[in-house]
């Protein structure tokens, strides 16, 4: 009701020398995904599956990284993955290769993975006999931080080739991730990249997140990351009503 | 440049309001941008007349308020904007917060005659 003269239907205050009135909305632009992203949740809670949703600029590694992850994890595990990229299924070949299964997302014009495209592509998977899924976003360090997929956790992917001040240069995408890893470590010292400064950066935009020293490439790190995974994993099952008691 | 699905988001709720409340005629559309939204304010309001076209909003004026991200230091308390602090308490120099405000992108409200 008019909060002026408690006229009509609508909250609001008259401006009688202009005839316009304001309206309060306060309605978040992206309810309609973050709806959509609470849906998804469910459907992990119930199925027991671990979602990740693995972020980075274009070129950190992202799918290297899960090439290793699966090849050292798929004999103890079920593990599917879903790709996102604007163009070509080039990714999604890669992960196939490991033999564990596989969607592609093709966003087109889309910079980010969303809610919705994300509900759809899990109906290629036998989600209940899943343990982790990963959700490969779009190479991109700003958008896909807008959007709740419904995963579990973010985990940012930042390699050294980008050197030390990406986390200040775009908080928003690690201030709410969980999980960052530092990704080339192989090439730092060539790159004279100060890796402790880049840890410092990151623990200064997200004081809670845990960092991981990694190269997907040679091995190093990697085994605190998949040890990570499996307590995560074993934590998810727990809770589930499907999986765990 | 995802803003152009988020401008369409914001043209589609407020039409949809105007037509569920049958309001005469949107004069303006005030949007507030957090710092920490992930959106370019500038490329929201280039999104603008492109999503309007043809519909019940041209003329509508669109504007948008900025929101600083503000941090409530876990240490002392003290709140902070945070980019301007470098993520540190400008206090005690601590770098351990709590977000309070940055995040979000709100349609704030409407005018309407």
């Amino acid at each position: 009701m008019c909060e002026t003269c408690g006229c009509g239907e609508i909250r609001g205050l008259h401006e009688p020398e202009t005839g316009r009135q304001r309206i309060a909305l306060h309605e978040e632009v992206l309810s309609k995904n973050d709806r959509l992203a609470e849906r998804n949740r469910g459907i992990f809670e119930t199925t027991g599956v671990m979602v990740v949703n693995l972020v980075s600029s274009p070129g950190s590694g992202k799918t290297t990284l899960l090439e290793r992850t699966i090849q050292a994890l798929k004999e103890e595990c079920a593990i599917g993955v879903i790709e996102g990229d604007q163009q070509t299924d080039r990714d999604s070949q890669r992960i196939a290769a490991t033999g564990v299964s596989v969607h592609q997302i093709n966003t087109l014009d889309a910079c980010h993975l969303d809610a919705h495209m994300v509900r759809h592509a899990l109906d290629s998977f036998p989600l209940r006999d899943l343990d982790l899924l990963f959700i490969e976003n779009v190479g991109n360090l700003i958008c896909p931080g807008a959007f709740d997929l419904g995963e579990d956790y973010r985990v940012v992917v930042v390699s050294t080739t980008e050197g030390e001040d990406k986390p200040l240069k775009y908080p928003g995408i690690f201030l709410n991730s969980q999980v960052v890893l530092v990704n080339k470590m192989d090439l730092a010292d060539v790159l004279e990249v100060d890796v402790n400064q880049c840890l410092a950066f990151i623990k200064k935009v997200n004081p809670l997140a845990r960092s991981l020293c990694v190269s997907a490439k040679t091995g190093t790190g990697m085994t605190e990351w998949y040890q990570w995974l499996r307590e995560k994993m074993q934590e998810k099952r727990k809770i589930s009503p499907l999986v765990g008691g | 440049m995802h803003e152009l699905g988020l401008m369409q988001n914001i043209v589609d709720t407020v039409l949809e309001y105007a037509r569920k409340n049958s309001v005469r005629k949107v004069s303006k559309i005030v949007v507030e941008v957090g710092e920490m939204s992930g959106v370019v304010p500038e490329a929201l309001e280039f999104c603008f007349d492109v999503c309007i076209k043809d519909t019940a909003l041209v003329g509508a004026e669109f504007e948008i308020v900025r929101v600083s991200a503000v941090g409530k230091c876990r240490a002392c308390g003290e709140t902070f904007p945070l980019l301007e602090n470098s993520f540190s308490c400008p206090t005690c120099n601590r770098a351990e917060w709590d977000l309070l405000s940055g995040r979000d992108l709100v349609i704030k409200g409407l005018e309407v005659i």
